[in-house]
């Protein structure tokens, strides 16, 4: 009876533990829906989940791009949220497509993880997220050499979570 | 003790370790709330502004011509608003406490429509002519509207 309690206590001391390691759970697809459960979501109700968000596994040191359709008319939020094993902060930057101009750079908005606009012109726009810091894989020069990255150090899960409303009108 | 006891004693502090751990990083998460009292803190209208994102609705800001101090010996003498929006980034400053009409008109600017502003470089200065700076260095306002 005594040993029966005893391992009651361990599988809930460890509990906790094996919560925490969920991501590393490979029965589902890693990083699956990680936006959704990870990244804040507005305040305003108004807002409705965009089918262009997204979540990827990335490494320290990788930077990524994804194409988005924004259009005339409509109120954007894009959201960032990661693991805390890629860092503190993260390089997001909105693109447009065509031109390949910088519409947004959070470099120059104290690396805010979270960014609104309203749409005044439909077009794509590329948005680019650097993780910072560099792993073995960041570093190795694309040679065919044996590359160990390690998962509990350098890898993690990245959600970018997209909301767009109708632009209120302004006045009567 | 026997055996039984020590894994019983050794589980319940590692169960109070793992949650002293949790509790210690949710904190570590929440935004610094600052005191109304030892704090230097920009009062906007009637609201002592205390963390570093307020939401207001924008005819609210536009109705509010100067920002003050929560500490009477103080006033702002000068700041600057940045917007920012997609493909727009404008800095505005003013030399004294005022929202200037520039500033009230960049965020009336319907065809922007910014949806946030911060309030920057927030110098306050002291009646025998001391300059500080306030406890919230930046303040990010966050239009409801």
């Amino acid at each position: 009876m005594n040993l029966l309690k005893s391992l009651l206590i361990v599988v809930i001391g460890i509990l906790p533990f094996v919560v925490n390691a969920q991501s590393n759970n490979y029965k589902v697809r890693k990083c699956f829906g990680y936006q959704r459960d990870s990244c804040t979501t507005s305040a305003n109700i108004f807002y409705k989940l965009n089918e262009d968000s997204r979540s990827a596994l990335f490494v320290k040191g990788q930077s990524s791009q994804t194409i988005v359709s924004i259009y005339n008319g409509r109120d954007y939020r894009i959201s960032l949220c990661w693991d805390h094993i890629l860092g503190n902060r993260m390089g997001f930057k909105i693109l447009d497509r065509e031109t390949k101009n910088v519409l947004y750079d959070n470099s120059t908005d104290e690396f805010a993880t979270d960014f609104e606009f309203t749409v005044t012109q439909s077009r794509d726009i590329i948005v680019e997220l650097s993780i910072p810091g560099e792993s073995t894989l960041s570093k190795s020069e694309g040679n065919e050499e044996l590359i160990i990255i390690r998962k509990d150090k350098e890898m993690g899960c990245v959600g970018v979570l997209i909301e767009h409303m109708i632009t209120p009108t302004k006045g009567f | 003790m026997t055996f039984s006891m020590k894994i019983i004693t050794n589980n319940i502090l590692l169960l109070v370790f793992v949650s002293i751990c949790n509790i210690s990083y949710s904190q570590s998460n929440t935004e610094k709330i600052y005191d109304h009292k030892t704090d230097t803190l920009i009062v906007l209208g009637e609201k002592i502004v205390d963390t570093y994102t307020i939401l207001i609705n924008r005819e609210a800001l536009l109705n509010i011509d100067l920002l003050s101090v929560n500490q009477n010996d103080l006033k702002v003498v000068s700041f600057s608003m940045n917007a920012l929006a997609l493909g727009q980034n404008i800095t505005l400053n003013s030399k004294s406490n005022v929202l200037t009409t520039e500033m009230k008109n960049e965020i009336l600017n319907k065809y922007i429509n910014y949806k946030f502003i911060y309030l920057k470089n927030i110098l306050l200065e002291s009646k025998d002519g001391q300059e500080f700076l306030p406890s919230t260095k930046n303040i990010k306002i966050v239009f409801k509207n």
